[in-house]
């Protein structure tokens, strides 16, 4: 169990990153306090994990070499640089620095194993795109029907808040169930972790613990530095991220819920004009998208050259 | 839902705080048309103190509806639109509370030939003030409707502005001596601010439904 450390500190570090990508810009347009947001997102983390997150543990536990030392120093190596970018309140894709960790492993031993990473790339490019396509066909959608509604400003406040938590359980439930495999899916079919339910139920637990004790960071910057985001923006952002987060979920490839809610949040900044978008601070998230991988790699391989 | 308590007081209580300025605007136009009349002096003092007592009620109202806003009862966007727009109505009733007074402690004396226009002067910041309240209370009832309201605002006060152009320019034109003809002039001015700050406070309105408009 010990050798689960590397997991359970990825699972929180990707609790405490990622948590922000579900509730960020709930939390920051003040629409829902971040208690709330912590304990709805611990709670359907792990329901996501544990009901829909195995397909995504089998897909890493793919890719990952069958050795549980690798496992560990992938695991530790990806969480040191999740858990470095999340205190500098940058959103990181878990994922890629998990895989880059994998590689890097697997670089050094010569053995890189490439199957499986081709579907993985993919999908990684096509979540932020398909992100911002689904932003911007729900904000469309929602706005009309908005106009053709007629209610009160604040019964309007309440369906949004109401609305909001409940898709942000959603985004959360998906987030367990799309990314329990960052978390554990490096132990598959190592002794004694043979048990892919247990591993889900373990990896949402760890990521639950994240959300709840180190996610706000992330939040603020998710929520209020990229878009400014009202109620309505918020929603929209989170639906899609969820949304997306989903369809890779079924498709069984752990994708980034950062690089889903920043797609999905330039996507409502688009429909509201592009100077809507903060550029800076995209090009900040973006450099970090690309270090973390490379970064995992470097530290997984350094770190897998220290004798047990 | 978590919010309707608190939504239902907040509507309630900015429901009375209208009613409160109708209540005030309705004794100032009392005041007015009893000065015009050629009524008795105590007759116009008595309706500017009732103007001056419903001005008070509005501003008790709006303090209580203040903090209950404050009580962390909204989104705070929305508590911020709110308070703002309380604020430019709370203007309104003051402006009338002000004219009260005016008519009240300088008794200016309205010839009988421009009697009629400060008449057609209240008729249109009233229809003015009437439609400012209207595009509040639609806040509450279908707030994309409330912007077409509040562009009504902003032509009735064009109308209000035309009658105090008018009368001003009747003023001057006249025999009165100068003295009177600066308090007439003032007095028109002062009744015609009552359509500017309903304007303004229709703007806040306007604001406040576009920014749900997404």
């Amino acid at each position: 169990m010990l050798a689960l450390g590397g997991g359970a500190f990825l699972g929180w570090a990707l609790g405490a990153n990622d948590a922000a990508n579900v509730f960020g810009t709930a939390v920051a347009a003040r629409v829902v306090r971040f208690s709330t947001a912590a304990i709805v997102c611990a709670v359907c983390v792990v329901l996501g994990a544990w009901l829909e997150g195995r397909p995504g543990i089998e897909t890493l536990g793919a890719l990952a070499p069958n050795d549980l030392r690798a496992a560990v120093v992938a695991s530790l190596s990806a969480a040191i640089v999740v858990t470095f970018m999340t205190w500098r309140g940058v959103p990181v894709s878990t994922s890629q620095a998990v895989v880059g960790a994998i590689l890097g492993i697997g670089l050094t031993e010569n053995a890189p194993n490439w199957a499986g990473l081709p579907k993985i790339l993919i999908c990684w490019v096509a979540t932020p795109i398909g992100a911002v396509v689904i932003a911007c066909i729900l904000y469309t959608l929602g706005s009309q029907v908005l106009k053709r509604t007629r209610m009160s400003m604040l019964t309007r406040d309440n369906v949004l808040w109401g609305l909001l938590v409940v898709v942000g359980a959603y985004g959360s439930y998906t987030l367990g169930a799309n990314n329990v495999g960052n978390v554990t899916g490096v132990y598959a079919g190592t002794e004694p972790f043979h048990d892919p339910g247990r591993l889900a139920l373990l990896g949402g637990v760890f990521i639950g613990a994240g959300a709840i004790t180190f996610s706000r960071r992330v939040m603020m910057t998710v929520g209020a530095r990229l878009v400014r985001m009202d109620a309505y923006a918020a929603l929209v952002a989170t639906s899609a991220q969820a949304f997306t987060m989903h369809v890779f979920a079924w498709i069984g490839v752990p994708v980034s819920a950062s690089q889903a809610i920043i797609g999905a949040v330039v996507g409502v900044g688009l429909m509201r004009g592009t100077r809507a978008v903060h550029a800076t601070e995209l090009k900040r998230i973006g450099l970090s998208w690309l270090l973390s991988p490379i970064t995992a790699a470097a530290l997984a391989a350094l770190l897998y050259r220290v004798p047990a | 839902m978590f919010f309707s308590r608190k939504q239902k007081a907040v509507e309630a209580l900015i429901a009375r705080y209208l009613e409160c300025v109708e209540e005030c605007l309705a004794c100032l136009a009392a005041c007015l048309e009893c000065a015009l009349s050629g009524a008795p002096y105590d007759q116009v003092v008595e309706k500017a103190k009732a103007t001056h007592r419903a001005e008070s009620r509005a501003d008790d109202t709006r303090r209580e509806a203040a903090i209950l806003l404050y009580g962390k009862a909204l989104f705070p966007e929305s508590r911020s639109d709110l308070l703002r727009m309380l604020e430019g109505v709370d203007r309104v009733a003051n402006a009338a509370d002000s004219v009260a007074r005016r008519i009240r402690f300088e008794r200016t004396e309205v010839p009988a030939d421009l009697r009629d226009d400060y008449q057609e002067l209240l008729l249109r910041v009233q229809a003015c003030a009437r439609e400012m309240v209207k595009a509040v209370r639609m806040l509450f009832d279908d707030y994309n409707a409330a912007v077409h309201i509040s562009d009504r605002v902003g032509d009735l006060e064009s109308r209000a502005d035309e009658a105090e152009s008018r009368i001003i320019e009747r003023v001057f034109a006249s025999d009165l001596e100068t003295g009177h003809k600066i308090l007439l002039r003032d007095l028109a001015v002062k009744i015609g601010d009552i359509a500017d700050r309903a304007e303004k406070a229709a703007d806040h309105v306007r604001i406040t439904a576009i920014k749900r408009t997404v």
